[in-house]
């Protein structure tokens, strides 16, 4: 049921999706890459399945919500221009999407699970894709609970979904004009270095310090640790606030 | 290939496994060289030769990627350490590597190494983003979200996915290499064949290279053409210049001729030129007779029976008012053919005739004055101006130089420690928030700051949108930015006092 959304909430709702169909694709393609070597496990193709799952139905969300607001006369030219900005972001994640779920089925096929000589390719990754996966699922923690022959029957549903997929590209080619090519970026050659500057230095230094050791905490530690951070960050306010006041008095 | 991998990874009969130790991290799976050529040896019973020729494919085709020397393609049979490549980047799967792929690893690296990237891969960065220019949001995302991704993992496996990753994209986009070098590695390759084919090989690479020496310069496409390429300014002057009909040719043109003799005979104007110079010598009939012959092979096939006569009668018959000189062998064969005339039957003559010339009256005319004058006398057109200038993206500047303007509006040092502090803390909160231009606002706030006498400290957590996620990384950050903000105020306080 189309709702009468006001166009910048169009905007921004759609951009959060995106967003959010983004954050898949990419956890979706970390975790193809782990298919067939050291890492990949029962627990590794059930991630998979479920990040897929997830990925399946924000495309869906996307395509309804981006198919509505391009099919509308009524919008000016910047909007318009806008919506091909997105939906092009939109066909670009729907096309990695596509071909991972297509390399991932191969590379299923040719590295069952549960064969009595089961050769997986020393790669040197040893550690779990879980993590990947809880952000892929925007869980804390991921619960698994498949069975064991969900190699095999996950392959059939991945192939009936490739096909779904490749059926949902073609009708959106159909239904939605618009020519890729005409549209044009709002970043420019080296945008990504700009805001994430920050984001780089600290990850060199901090990160690999801390972040050694995988999250496996319990859910109620996690609790915990938010009522302490909330504590430290008060008293941080405070001390800086009364320093503030000293200095202008003095 | 794969099958060769997937028996090496058999725990009993496949390869001896070792550890990599880089600094503090330990990872596992890695094997040597000289470890691999064993395992082939022993597992097919083949030579040394022969399991260090496969091993070389498997590093080639990107099964096996070497950990010391990337770029170093090649299986070396001692202790360099090599690591299998994740069945994703594997090339037997075929799977095209798109540019898209291409332009979010760039990204990414870009992202990693804080834009410090290798000059080839900077050249392939900017002609990327001209190509799939419309698609560079998507690059940009999705660069920054696989990065996120990957931050999920240890440090171990982080390595390896940047290791395995750079593996892939060099054997799909190995750097571009200079000419020089090719013909090094040329000769290079040709040491390994066998002796007789080594000669073979060699007198056609010498060719080859002569060859390609020679017409560098009159190549459009290397040395650019002049005055203009017709197709890229819309400007015909070079056609008009270099056709048929016109008086005075261009200089490369005829230079060319000097290069042999079929491109003078292929040139129209050559030919003229030719005729002119042999008539002076009294010797045209060869050309005439060349030129009838070619007319009789590549003319209708209705009129070869006429034209052979005409050229009988003209050339052959003794007597004739343009009796060409052929030897008495050919000659008989020829007139023995004319009686069953078809297209080839002048070619022995012809080629004859061919052969006379290019001895003789070839050398002569590019010794002649008629040919030095007209090589003095030849044009060189001026180049046109050029009307589209190209902007080169300068994407490597822009970072430096906000930095710089926002270093210069400053007076007192005093306000310079204040605002970097406030920009680091701010920079750090931005990071938990993922706002896109934090700085720009700072940089406002920065100018009133200056023109004041008096600057009023600005409350920053206060002003700044914060979202809270509690993770361990926003922990981090939020100690470090109340730190810095309380080591600023400290330094502020110490300076009034």
């Amino acid at each position: 049921m189309p709702v009468d959304w006001g166009a910048d909430m169009g905007k921004d709702e759609c951009k959060t999706m995106l967003d959010a169909l983004n954050k898949v694709t990419a956890c979706y393609r970390h975790l193809v890459s782990a298919l067939g070597s050291t890492s990949d496990s029962q627990n590794l193709r059930e991630e998979l399945k479920k990040t897929r799952k997830k990925a399946q139905e924000l495309a869906v969300a996307n395509r309804t919500k981006l198919t509505a607001l391009l099919k509308d006369k009524s919008i000016s030219n910047d909007d318009r221009a806008e919506y091909e900005r997105l939906w092009v972001l939109f066909t670009s994640s729907m096309e990695i999407l596509e071909v991972d779920m297509k390399r991932s089925l191969e590379i299923g096929q040719s590295f069952p699970l549960k064969v009595p000589t089961r050769h997986f390719i020393q790669t040197g990754m040893t550690g779990s894709t879980t993590t990947v996966a809880a952000r892929a699922m925007s869980v804390q923690n991921m619960k698994y609970e498949a069975d064991a022959s969900i190699d095999t029957a996950d392959l059939k549903d991945l192939e009936t979904e490739i096909a779904q997929v490749d059926q949902m590209m073609e009708e959106m080619e159909m239904k939605v004009q618009v020519a890729p090519w005409a549209v044009e970026a709002k970043q420019e050659a080296g945008a990504e270095l700009k805001s994430t500057v920050s984001v780089g230095n600290s990850s060199v230094g901090v990160i690999s310090v801390c972040e050694e050791e995988p999250k496996e905490g319990g859910e109620g530690e996690a609790g915990l640790m938010k009522v302490f951070a909330g504590i430290i960050f008060t008293a941080v306010l405070l001390i800086a606030g009364i320093l503030g006041y000293l200095v202008i008095n003095l | 290939m794969e099958r060769v991998i997937v028996s090496m990874q058999d725990p009993d009969m496949g390869m001896k496994m070792r550890n990599q130790r880089l600094l503090i991290t330990v990872i596992p799976h890695a094997m040597t060289g000289r470890d691999i050529v064993d395992w082939l040896i022993q597992k097919y019973t083949i030579t040394e030769e022969e399991a260090l020729h496969i091993g070389n494919f498997l590093v080639k085709y990107g099964y096996i990627y070497p950990l010391k020397e990337p770029r170093n393609l090649c299986l070396k049979q001692d202790e360099t350490p090599y690591r299998f490549q994740t069945p994703y980047y594997w090339t037997s799967t075929r799977w095209p590597a798109s540019e898209l792929d291409y332009a979010i690893y760039l990204a990414k690296k870009n992202i990693r190494k804080q834009g410090e990237l290798i000059e080839y891969e900077k050249e392939c960065y900017n002609a990327l983003h001209k190509r799939i220019n419309h698609t560079w949001d998507f690059v940009v995302m999705q660069a920054r979200e696989q990065l996120r991704a990957s931050k999920q993992r240890r440090k171990a496996d982080r390595i390896v996915l940047e290791c395995q990753e750079q593996a892939y994209w060099l054997i799909n986009r190995p750097p571009v290499r200079t000419n020089p070098q090719e013909k090094n590695d040329v000769m290079l390759y040709m040491w390994c064949l066998p002796l007789k084919n080594k000669l073979c090989m060699f007198v056609w690479v010498c060719s080859f290279v002569k060859y390609c020496e020679q017409y560098q310069d009159h190549d459009p496409i290397m040395q650019g053409c002049l005055p203009s390429n017709p197709w890229i300014t819309d400007d015909i002057m070079y056609w008009n210049m270099n056709s048929e009909t016109v008086t005075m040719p261009t200089k490369l043109r005829v230079e060319r001729w000097s290069f042999s003799f079929m491109e003078l005979l292929n040139d129209p104007l050559g030919r003229k030129e030719l005729l002119t110079y042999l008539e002076k010598e009294f010797s045209a009939e060869n050309l005439c007779f060349w030129q009838a012959c070619e007319e009789v092979r590549h003319g209708e096939a209705s009129k070869i029976a006429a034209k052979v006569d005409e050229v009988y009668k003209q050339f052959l018959a003794p007597g004739a008012s343009r009796w060409v000189n052929i030897d008495s062998k050919t000659m008989e064969k020829t007139l023995e053919g004319i009686k069953h005339p078809h297209r080839f039957v002048l070619d022995d003559a012809q080629m004859h005739i061919y052969f006379l010339m290019k001895k003789d009256s070839y050398p002569r005319y590019l010794k002649s004055e008629l040919y030095k004058n007209l090589l003095a006398k030849a044009i060189v057109p001026q180049e046109t101006k050029k009307r589209y200038v190209q902007k080169q993206p300068n994407m490597y500047k822009t970072s430096e130089n906000y930095i710089l303007n926002m270093i210069k509006g400053e007076s007192r040092c005093l306000t310079t420690c204040m605002c970097s502090c406030l920009c680091a803390a701010c920079s750090h909160s931005c990071a938990v928030s993922d706002i896109q231009a934090p700085l720009q606002r700072w940089s406002h706030k920065q100018q009133r700051i200056t023109e004041r006498q008096n600057p009023v400290l600005p409350r920053p957590t206060l002003e700044l949108p914060l979202r809270f996620s509690y993770t361990q990384t926003t922990r981090i950050h939020g100690y470090s930015a109340s730190i810095t903000v309380m080591v600023g105020l400290a330094m502020l306080i110490a300076n009034r006092a």
